[in-house]
């Protein structure tokens, strides 16, 4: 089992590789709406992450995030986090800028299906970035409980992200 | 004006060369970021290193060329929405030579830079730290804190990925200017330069006369084309050869 932080992350992964395939498929079988809307929900689920996230730093849970440099640096480490937290939303932002200015009624031309996927692209590149750091900052003590608490609870929120983590989990 | 997959059937001026010489790049450079996608699992990257050099030495020349023999001698004509095609072409060449080395400097300093770089904390820290002594004595602790605690294997996986980011950004950069190019630009060529001197620009794109090899860009087209298109190649370059002294 796999806690709830990595299982989100690694579907919030594939989500955008699902999305850039869409892509492919707008005017087809998919429909500009549908992108927008699967980025909606990605954004939902990176709150559920970033949520995760902070019951994981392990300095808040346990003060067992040990740095053995001379100089204290951990403030600085949770402040840059912070900032690269807000780079992944300025992503999403630019993506769905592109979106909103270059999109015409619906129509997806390759030259804008290019600068949206570009911009898909570098969200990806910038979230992997964010939870590679969140990955060696976290741990998980009870993957157990902590799927209860995010994924395996009744809550609204909680049936929602297991179901959209599972239609998240396959390449 | 043909996309850039669709085949290619007459080239009614010389300077309809263009067609087939951006149907090439364009081909490339979606090899070459196939390639680079696929090195994020484990990939061939001394092919990447290999294909997207020689990816670059095209462009290069080719935007050098054109800026000298194609655009130079020509006028520019104001569009309707008062973009300027020339000047615009101009900064799009621009655009590709920094997109491309961004790239090709992430591979040529790719044992003597950090991966770590690609955070950018410098630019994050700033935003606290004014003093740039404290500032720079922060950002060595906090790359060389994360340097070690995301490991080998992480920061390779970090390098793959941003490399991967620039040659996204790079193709899309080219596959606009080519057409735009093919839009706004070749119709002011056909209008402003007579068939020599296209054939004389032609000779130029296609011929490399400071290499040993000076056909060297004209062997990679007439390589990567169907033979229908790659006779329309010898063609013009039979044409070249009669006309231009």
């Amino acid at each position: 089992m796999n806690c709830a932080l990595k299982l989100i992350s690694k579907s919030m992964q594939i989500n955008l590789s699902f999305i850039e395939k869409d892509l492919h498929a707008v005017g087809i079988s998919q429909s500009m709406n549908g992108i927008e809307n699967h980025l909606t929900k990605w954004v939902q689920a990176f709150a559920a992450y970033v949520e995760a996230e902070d019951t994981h730093i392990r300095l808040l849970i346990d003060g067992s995030l040990v740095l053995d440099s001379e100089i204290q640096v951990l403030p600085d480490i949770l402040f840059f986090l912070t900032q690269i937290q807000e780079n992944v939303m300025d992503k999403v932002s630019e993506t769905m800028n592109v979106i909103y200015e270059e999109v015409e009624g619906g129509i997806l031309i390759p030259r804008v299906r290019n600068h949206i996927i570009k911009e898909l692209i570098s969200l990806s590149v910038t979230f992997s970035d964010y939870s590679d750091l969140v990955e060696v900052l976290t741990i998980c003590h009870d993957e157990t409980k902590c799927n209860e608490k995010f994924i395996e609870n009744t809550s609204d929120e909680s049936v929602w992200l297991k179901t959209w983590i599972m239609e998240n989990s396959v390449t | 004006m043909p996309g850039f997959l669709d085949d290619i059937y007459e080239l009614e001026h010389p300077i309809d060369v263009m067609y087939l010489m951006h149907k090439v790049y364009m081909k490339h450079s979606e090899s070459v970021e196939n390639l680079s996608r696929s090195t994020q699992n484990g990939g061939d990257f001394e092919l990447l290193t290999i294909q997207l050099t020689e990816w670059l030495d095209h462009i290069y020349y080719h935007t050098d060329t054109e800026d000298l023999y194609m655009t130079g001698p020509l006028k520019d004509k104001e569009l309707h929405d008062g973009r300027m095609p020339l000047k615009e072409n101009v900064i799009e060449h621009d655009i590709i030579r920094d997109s491309g080395k961004i790239a090709s400097d992430s591979i040529v300093n790719i044992n003597t830079i950090s991966p770590i770089s690609y955070f950018s904390i410098k630019d994050v820290l700033s935003m606290e730290e004014k003093n740039h002594e404290i500032l720079m004595t922060k950002v060595n602790a906090v790359e060389a804190e994360l340097e070690k605690m995301l490991g080998d294997s992480k920061l390779d996986d970090t390098f793959r990925r941003h490399l991967y980011n620039q040659i996204v950004a790079l193709k899309v950069a080219e596959y606009d200017h080519f057409e735009n190019e093919e839009a706004f630009v070749l119709p002011m060529i056909k209008d402003q330069m007579t068939k020599l001197q296209q054939l004389e620009c032609v000779e130029k794109l296609l011929f490399d006369e400071k290499s040993e090899n000076s056909s060297w860009i004209y062997d990679f087209i007439e390589t990567n084309l169907n033979q229908r298109e790659a006779d329309l190649l010898i063609s013009l370059k039979e044409e070249i050869n009669k006309n231009v002294g």
